[in-house]
C-alpha cells in the first residue's frame, strides 16, 4: 500500500494523464481504502477543471495586433557593458556606478558587515581581488573617492532600504527559489547591497546583489569570481 | 527556425534582437498573460492593454534579463506590474460616478452567479499569486497553457520528475488554500437561506 503523501503524487499526474497502469492500479487500490485521499481527489480535481476555466482565448484583435508587431524595430534597452574586468549582469542602476569603480581598479566598499575576514569581500571575489583590495576597500584613495563621490551621495539618497530589509527582500527571494542558505552581509555599495550564502551541507558560498531601492536580487554567478 | 525552440533558446536570441523568436514567445505565451491580466484587471479591454504593456516590457527589457528565472517566470512578474500600474491609473482618473466606469461583465448568466464566478476566479489567482514561482510556473505553464511535461522541463531547465513533484506540491497547496477560503466551493455565503 502506497503512502498518502506517494498517493497525492500519483493523483496529481492523474489529472495530467501521466500514470502508467501499474501506478494507476496502485493509485486505486489507497484510494479505495483511503477516504482521506478520496477527498483529496475529488477537491484536486475541481481545482484542475476550475484552472483549466482560467485559460481564456485570446481576442482576435489582440493577436492580431501582437502578430502584427514588428519587434525588432522596437529597441531594445541596452544590455549591462560587458567588461572584461566585469563579466556580471549588473542591475542597470549599478552598473554605471560599479563600472566607474572598476575602472579605477579601486574599490570602495565599506565593509559594513565585517565579515570579509576569511572569504574576502564580495567585490574581491567578483574581480579577482588583488591582495590588497581589502585595504582599498576600507582605505580608497583620494582619486578614486573624487570618481565615486558622487555616486556615494547617490547611492546615500537613493538606498531606502536597510541591511535588515534587503536582507529580507534575499530572504523571500531565496524562499520562492526553495533554497535555504545562512546569508553574510558583506556590505553595501553604490545603493546596492551585497551578500553571501552558505547552504547547510557546505554548498557556495553563493553571492547576491539587492538593489538598495528595489530590494530585487540578483545572483551573482560565484563560478566566474575568482 | 524550428518549431521545437525551446523557450530558453527562443529566449536568448531575442535577447540578441531577434524579433521573430520574440514572436513565437508572445504566440506561445500570449494565452497565460491573457488569462492573468484579465484574472487581475476583471475587464477584457484592460486586459488586452496589460498584455500589450506586458510583452513590450518583456521585448525592452529582454537584454537586461538574466535568465535565473525561467522566461514564462519573468513575464509573470511583469504582467502583474502592468495591472497594478493600469489599476493605479485607473483609480486615480476615474471616480464613482464617471460615466466611463467599466460596465459588470455581461453573461449569459444572471449577474449574480456571474458575480460569484468572477469572485471564484479572483481568489483562485489569488492562491497562485501566493505560490512561490518555483512551483507557481509549472502550475500556469501546465494548466493555463497545457504544456507537457517535457516542455515544461525545458523550460524551466529541471528533470521532468521534478516537473511532476511542483505541480503534485503546488496543487496540494492551492487546495489548501482554496479550502480555507471558501469551504465547499459552490457553497453559499451564510444568511441567505438555504
Amino acid at each position: 500500500m502506497i503512502s498518502c503523501e506517494k498517493a497525492e503524487l500519483l493523483l496529481s499526474a492523474r489529472l495530467d494523464g501521466a500514470l502508467s497502469p501499474r501506478e494507476a492500479a496502485r493509485l486505486e487500490a489507497h484510494l479505495a481504502r483511503c477516504p482521506r485521499c478520496r477527498a483529496a481527489a475529488r477537491e484536486l480535481e475541481a481545482l484542475h477543471q476550475e484552472a483549466a476555466g482560467l485559460a481564456q482565448a485570446v481576442p482576435p484583435r489582440l493577436a492580431q495586433a501582437l502578430q502584427a508587431t514588428d519587434w525588432a524595430s522596437i529597441p531594445q534597452e541596452k544590455a549591462p557593458a560587458k567588461k572584461k574586468a566585469s563579466p556580471l549582469p549588473w542591475a542597470a542602476g549599478a552598473a554605471a556606478a560599479l563600472a566607474l569603480v572598476v575602472a579605477g581598479s579601486q574599490l570602495v566598499l565599506p565593509n559594513l558587515g565585517g565579515a570579509s575576514s576569511g572569504a574576502g569581500s564580495v567585490l574581491e571575489q567578483l574581480f579577482g581581488g588583488e591582495s590588497d583590495s581589502t585595504t582599498a576597500a576600507t582605505a580608497p584613495d583620494s582619486d578614486t573617492q573624487a570618481a565615486t563621490a558622487g555616486e556615494e551621495s547617490l547611492a546615500d539618497k537613493d538606498s531606502a532600504l536597510t541591511q535588515g530589509q534587503a536582507q529580507a527582500c534575499l530572504q523571500a527571494y531565496l524562499e520562492e527559489q526553495g533554497e535555504e542558505l545562512t546569508l553574510t552581509c558583506q556590505g553595501q555599495e553604490a545603493g546596492v547591497w551585497y551578500f553571501s550564502g552558505q547552504g547547510a551541507a557546505g554548498e557556495g558560498p553563493f553571492l547576491f546583489a539587492v538593489d538598495g531601492v528595489t530590494g530585487a536580487v540578483t545572483p551573482l554567478p560565484a563560478e566566474e569570481a575568482g | 527556425m524550428p518549431r521545437t525552440m525551446d523557450d530558453r533558446a527562443l529566449t536568448a536570441r531575442a535577447r540578441a534582437g531577434d524579433g521573430a523568436a520574440f514572436a513565437q514567445l508572445v504566440e506561445r505565451h500570449q494565452g497565460m498573460v491573457y488569462a492573468l491580466a484579465l484574472g487581475k484587471t476583471g475587464h477584457p479591454q484592460d486586459a488586452e492593454e496589460v498584455v500589450q504593456t506586458a510583452f513590450l516590457k518583456a521585448w525592452q527589457g529582454l537584454p537586461n534579463f538574466r535568465g535565473e528565472a525561467a522566461f514564462s517566470t519573468w513575464l509573470y512578474r511583469l504582467t502583474v506590474h502592468a495591472a497594478v500600474d493600469l489599476l493605479r491609473q485607473r483609480r486615480q482618473h476615474l471616480s464613482l460616478d464617471d460615466p466611463d466606469l467599466p460596465p459588470l461583465p455581461a453573461g449569459g448568466a444572471g449577474p449574480e452567479a456571474q458575480v460569484q464566478e468572477n469572485d471564484r476566479r479572483r481568489q483562485l489567482w489569488e492562491a497562485i499569486d501566493a505560490l512561490p514561482e518555483g512551483l507557481r510556473t509549472p502550475f500556469l505553464l501546465r494548466e493555463v497553457e497545457g504544456r507537457s511535461y517535457q516542455e515544461i522541463a525545458q523550460a524551466l531547465g529541471v528533470a521532468e520528475g521534478t516537473v511532476k513533484s511542483r505541480l503534485a506540491r503546488a496543487r496540494a497547496r492551492l487546495r489548501a488554500a482554496l479550502a480555507d477560503l471558501a469551504p465547499g466551493a459552490h457553497q453559499r455565503k451564510g444568511g441567505d437561506g438555504a
